[in-house]
């Protein structure tokens, strides 16, 4: 706003100026002939009418004048200026006021703006000159016009009234007259406003009253008249400045009074803005906080150790929709071993909230009631349908046991971890479905062995997911990174490397890196998996692109697909136990699916009723 | 489904921008094709489309995920909830070529014990036909 302020005012200088030097230019030009004329009119849109103003008929008005006071002094002075190109002498320039003031009201104001400038001149000490001049003309011009303006002359005159302009009107009329006029007709309209232009309004207010023709130019003036007197003592700049602003023209003046008070509006608007902006910001901060805390109540601090093993955790929110969502906890079941659950609820925002923390704590509490992973995950499906409705729920459930150095995972629709031993990502065929899809999930859990120094990386697609020059990275590329962390490398760290290295990240980053302690065992055995297989899995070939997928030699793979079948005529579900080691894979065939009893179907509830 | 050659051999529009389109076929034969990348940003788009096709009773609806050039966890939670829907009143089939990003979540989403997943569009069609 500040800035506008003095913007405007430095706009409107300029323009004046551009507009005094187009005023200027014009009156030399036609300077010969009717220099009055042409030159007032552009300017003013005063039209002089070179028409000699007789002394008698000044005389009557101009007395009218004397009374109506000082009014718009630069008007007229252009009106007289234009007479008196036509009208040599003083006497032109007498009549000239004679005339303006007996015009009617108009005059009236126009008359009294003659004095008034005078006088103003006179007081300034400005231009000496001008206040002669009028003095002089008036006298000789018509006695008539002499009452009105005599007095107020005076005053002038006694000033240190200077010759030059005096003079010249004596020493050739017509060509001084012209010369006046240019020069008049110029000054005035620079005058126009403030006093600032000594001679010229003098010499020019006497001459344009004369011929000042009609009605125009009293109109004109009035306004000026009255920001000359409010204008005390001006210097410099003001002075220049208030000059050119009383040579723009009035329609021009309010264009310009428009368009500031606009820039002024806009300002507001703009301040008034930028306040609302800064408003939003903090409320969103605080949000933001609010929405962290929340958050933090999902995500726990770790200590540094959960039972034997080294757990360290990170979470990193994206920008955006899809903030919020993911969950993980860590803790120890007994001396031994130790449990992490890592989940995504998909749809994030706000409303993910109370769905991740009921997921982790049901989950939680069947790990804890000694539930296997795959069983715990496969209840707290069963379980938690209804209340998931149409949000889908993805669960890493793993439990660490320092006694044997074994990691046993189960996924709920999941990626596996990844262990920084490995070469390549664990095989994702025969994946159990997420909760909340409503089909049957822990269907498949791996058990693989965990050295120390090694460290088994359970993370959510966020990670993933991050664009690298529009590539996103994988789970092949963050199986890389996982490998190049060092012992000290935590969670944490993994988090920063990837985003440091990465061009978006357009989900959220959860993740835990769990390692063995120190003095764990290596097992020498291989990866054994659980997997529980029914008529569909069959069907739909989830069982052959399993065995495809770790390259199950043909042989085995037809005992196992033998074996299924064989069982699943006697059950609904088969349970079978793949190990993984350099000889190749071994299967073998459990009657029954190990787990879960309880009545939580239908059916089971049916049943009671029955019973009951 | 006759309308599935012809779609299948539609212009190809550039890579990433999203596009649902769903062709009628006969009284309950829909397939709803995605191409581009399919995320939590539009998913709603494709969510309704879904929405709007398993209104039919015994629909067979082919999903065709083909030119999906990447779907995160909300696009697969839409197709698997559609099927969760249909149940056992209509047919529902997936097309996702091996390889594809689309076929990697798949697998690890676990999505194949819950729909019936086809390499190409044509053995989708020719599922629920």
């Amino acid at each position: 706003v500040r800035r506008l302020t003095v913007a405007i005012p430095a706009a409107l200088a300029a323009m004046a100026l551009a507009t005094g030097g187009y005023a200027d230019a014009k009156p030399k030009d036609k300077g010969p002939d009717k220099a009055g004329p042409p030159a007032a009119a552009p300017v003013e849109g005063a039209e002089a009418t070179p028409a000699p103003a007789p002394g008698p008929e000044a005389a009557p008005r101009g007395k009218g004048a004397g009374n109506g006071g000082a009014a718009p002094a630069p008007a007229r002075g252009k009106g007289a200026a234009k007479s008196r190109g036509d009208v040599p002498g003083r006497a032109n320039g007498a009549g000239g006021r004679s005339n303006g003031s007996g015009r009617g009201n108009g005059a009236a104001k126009g008359r009294a703006a003659a004095p008034g400038q005078i006088r103003k001149a006179a007081a300034r000490g400005g231009s000496p000159a001008a206040g002669r001049t009028r003095s002089s003309a008036t006298p000789p011009a018509t006695p008539g016009a002499a009452p009105a303006p005599a007095p107020i002359a005076a005053p002038a005159a006694a000033a240190p009234a200077p010759p030059t302009q005096a003079a010249a009107p004596k020493a050739t009329p017509r060509r001084k007259a012209r010369a006046r006029t240019r020069r008049g007709t110029t000054r005035a309209r620079t005058r126009a406003l403030p006093a600032a232009a000594p001679a010229a309004p003098v010499v020019s207010a006497p001459a344009a009253v004369a011929p000042a023709p009609r009605a125009r130019a009293p109109r004109t003036r009035a306004p000026r008249v009255a920001a000359p007197r409010k204008a005390a003592p001006r210097r410099g700049l003001t002075r220049i400045v208030t000059h050119v602003v009383e040579v723009i023209p009035r329609p021009v003046r309010f264009a310009l009074a428009g368009l500031a008070a606009l820039a002024a509006l806009l300002g507001l608007a703009l301040l008034a803005a930028a306040l609302r902006a800064g408003h939003l910001k903090r409320q969103r901060a605080r949000l933001k906080q609010d929405v962290g805390l929340l958050q933090s109540a999902v995500l726990p601090e770790l200590p540094e150790r959960v039972g034997r093993a080294s757990v360290t955790a990170a979470y990193r929110p994206a920008e955006g929709l899809a903030a919020g969502g993911d969950f993980y906890d860590a803790f120890a079941l007994d001396d031994d071993r130790t449990c992490v659950i890592l989940g995504d609820v998909a749809g994030h925002g706000r409303d993910a909230i109370p769905v991740t923390a009921l997921v982790r704590y049901t989950v939680r509490a069947y790990l804890e009631g000694g539930l296997a992973p795959r069983q715990a995950l496969q209840v707290a499906g069963r379980v938690l349908e209804p209340q998931l409705r149409e949000t889908m729920v993805t669960v890493l459930v793993a439990i660490y046991d320092a006694a044997t150095g074994l990691l046993t995972v189960a996924a709920a629709g999941h990626p596996l971890p990844l262990i920084s031993t490995d070469e390549a990502p664990p095989v994702a065929a025969f994946s159990s479905p997420a909760l909340g899809l409503g089909g049957p999930t822990g269907r498949r859990q791996v058990t693989v062995p965990l050295p120390p120094g090694a460290a088994a990386c359970f993370y959510t697609d966020g990670l993933a997911d991050v664009l690298t020059e529009g590539e996103r990275l994988m789970p092949t590329g963050l199986a890389g990174e996982i490998r190049r962390l060092s012992r000290e490398d935590g969670a944490a760290e993994l988090i920063a490397r990837l985003v440091r290295d990465s061009d978006s990240q357009p989900d959220d980053m959860a993740c835990v890196v769990l390692r063995p302690p120190d003095d764990a065992p290596s097992p020498r055995t291989g990866r054994v998996e659980e997997l529980e297989v029914d008529a569909r899995d069959v069907t739909r070939g989830r069982l052959d692109r399993y065995l495809d997928a770790y390259r199950v030699s043909p042989g085995v793979a037809d005992a196992a697909r033998r074996a299924v079948a064989n069982a699943l005529r006697r059950s609904h579900s088969v349970v079978i136990e793949i190990a993984h080691d350099a000889s190749g894979a071994h299967v073998s065939v459990a009657d029954s699916p190990a787990v879960v009893a309880l009545p939580l179907d239908e059916r089971g509830d049916e049943q009671l009723a029955a019973a009951g | 489904m006759s309308s599935a050659s012809k779609a299948g051999g539609s212009a190809m529009p550039a890579p990433n921008e999203f596009r649902v389109l769903t062709e009628v076929s006969g009284k309950h034969g829909r397939i709803v094709s995605v191409v581009g990348d399919l995320d939590i940003s539009n998913v709603d788009t494709f969510r309704s489309a879904l929405i709007e096709a398993t209104q039919n009773e015994r629909i067979r609806l082919v999903v065709d995920l083909s030119l999906v050039s990447f779907v995160d966890s909300v696009g697969i939670g839409a197709v698997l909830h559609a099927r969760k829907r249909i149940g056992d009143s209509g047919r529902m089939a997936v097309a996702v070529p091996d390889g594809s990003y689309a076929a990697v979540i798949f697998d690890v989403v676990g999505a194949d014990a819950l729909v019936d997943v086809f390499n190409s569009r044509a053995a989708a069609v020719a599922h629920v036909s």
